[in-house]
């Protein structure tokens, strides 16, 4: 699974974890602050969530962000969010060809 | 201009666009099922998150040949590094694309079923039959998937913040559920022929949040907000009339240290540290006290909103909200403040215990909080006090509102018994 798929797999599976669980129904148009009800401390638990998710995929990705993006990102889609996050994630081990 | 309002006009239009739209959109018939249309859905994705044209670098055509200009800018998403003509809207729409299309091609959304898992740019470049996307269908036709329209957001932000209570001045604007939910400053000024009485109130705090770069990691923060409250509620007697005159008057001013830290991704910490001098103008007191503030935030038990009903984002949330206190302090001018007189030095340990319940309907624009302060004076007098809030939203951001709010027990500041009934105009920024 490509870096892009498997953000979108983590985000997918955070937003569905529970309890609190916002999906379903799995509405790509709602935004995180103001349709999902994050705040800037629960979306940052949300994205630690994600970058946990990603460090133990196969293969494993980093994703590190800091307060800025999770403000940012208040105002994000779920569509967006997994493409900001994207612009934020490396691979964890260098690729081997 | 009119061109460029027409412009602006839209980009707002093509913003409330859904996505995934109605299958009518971007589904063909193919091979006896319907699938989507690859050049339709990107497409459909360019028009809802519009790319400048002009950034998009010249050579596509003979590395893709055959590929139309939309599928190419989505295939390629390195097409913004080092692209000086890819503004920060264009990013944001790859960004956008690219992220909508993944959770598509993941099989996440209802209605539409992938046949193989496919990254975004291998999928968007192929025929429409390499890794299929399916548009299901029932008896009953087309199955639509969740979300008819986009709303965006509305940007709010800024250093300056009015609140109720100097207690709620740590969440921003931007935090919405949670501004929400905050206390609202009031000013109002009641007759009262039956009772025989006019009572003025005004109480509120306003502060100045400023952001510092420490602790930034992992949306980690330190934020300082200097901040001035008042509170002060003046009744007045008619002639003749049998009400008492009464007054409550104080000013306080303070710097709230507020920090929040991460342990989890299911469990975090606000930590806020208030040193506060509030002046009696009653009765020439000055209290000096330090407040620490914990609030834990557990994903979805407390402090954290939660849907009434599971699966429905269309009703009400509900926030519990639990945090706990300490308070010391010194009378450093005693006036004829009884308390004062009766022990210098204040020191109470408690916290608060309440429920927050907030509409999401946007056509049923109320909120209702209630809370019971506890603090037990080891020092001074013990504190019990009942807050409850019901208000109704005058505008989509929640700055101001109708509210009605009864109040009873000893006051957190002042340590002074109140017992009020307050309706009026209420305003939060």
């Amino acid at each position: 699974m490509g870096k892009l798929l498997a953000i979108a797999a983590a985000v997918t599976a955070e937003l569905s974890a529970p309890p609190g669980a916002k999906w379903p129904p799995n509405n790509l148009n709602k935004v995180m602050g103001a349709d999902y009800r994050f705040d800037e401390n629960t979306l940052a638990l949300f994205l630690t969530g994600v970058s946990e998710r990603l460090r133990s995929a196969t293969p494993a990705y980093l994703f590190a962000f800091e307060r800025d993006f999770v403000k940012a990102n208040l105002a994000s889609s779920v569509g967006l969010l997994i493409g900001n996050i994207e612009r934020k994630t490396t691979a964890a081990a260098p690729l081997v060809a | 201009m009119l061109a460029a309002l027409a412009a602006a006009h839209a980009a707002v239009l093509a913003q409330d666009l859904p996505f995934p739209p109605r299958q009518s959109e971007i589904c063909v018939d193919s091979g006896g099922q319907r699938i989507v249309d690859k050049r339709k859905l990107a497409r459909y994705l360019l028009t809802k998150f519009p790319f400048n044209a002009a950034a998009v670098p010249e050579g596509g055509e003979q590395i893709y040949p055959g590929v139309d200009l939309a599928r190419r800018i989505i295939a390629d998403p390195q097409i913004c590094q080092g692209n000086k003509g890819c503004r920060k809207s264009d990013q944001e729409s790859l960004a956008a694309i690219r992220g909508n299309l993944a959770v598509l091609l993941l099989g996440s959304i209802p209605g539409y079923r992938p046949t193989v898992t496919m990254d975004p740019e291998a999928y968007i470049l192929g025929s429409n039959e390499e890794g299929a996307i399916v548009c299901e269908r029932t008896k009953a036709g087309p199955v639509e998937a969740p979300g008819a329209v986009f709303n965006p957001p509305p940007k709010a932000s800024g250093p300056l913040r009015v609140r109720g209570k100097a207690n709620d001045l740590y969440i921003g604007r931007d935090q919405e559920k949670d501004f929400q939910g905050t206390s609202q400053a009031i000013v109002s000024y009641t007759v009262d022929d039956l009772a025989g009485k006019d009572t003025a109130t005004l109480k509120g705090a306003i502060g100045f949040a400023i952001p510092t770069d420490l602790l930034k990691g992992g949306g980690q923060r330190l934020e300082l907000v200097p901040y001035v409250e008042t509170n002060v509620v003046i009744v007045e007697p008619h002639a003749g009339s049998k009400a008492k005159a009464s007054a409550s008057e104080t000013l306080s001013t303070g710097l709230l240290v507020s920090l929040f830290l991460v342990s989890s991704s299911e469990l975090g910490h606000v930590l806020n540290l208030r040193p506060d001098y509030l002046f009696d103008l009653v009765d020439d007191s000055q209290l000096l006290t330090f407040k620490l503030q914990y609030i834990p935030v557990a994903r979805g038990l407390v402090n954290d909103f939660i849907r009434i009903v599971p699966g429905r984002d269309d009703l009400a949330s509900v926030k519990p909200v639990l945090d706990l206190r300490v308070a010391a302090g010194v009378y450093t001018e005693t006036g004829v403040n009884p308390l004062a007189l009766e022990d210098r030095h204040v020191l109470r340990l408690g916290g608060q215990a309440g429920v927050v319940v907030v509409s999401d309907s946007p056509y049923v624009p109320l909120s209702f909080s209630a809370s019971y302060l506890w603090l037990e004076g080891l020092q001074g007098r013990d504190i019990g006090y009942f807050s409850s809030t019901l208000t109704w939203h005058l505008d989509p951001r929640k700055y101001f509102g109708i509210s009605a709010t009864y109040s009873r027990g000893e006051r957190e500041d002042t340590a002074k018994r109140e017992d009020q009934w307050t309706i009026g105009l209420t305003g939060r920024f």
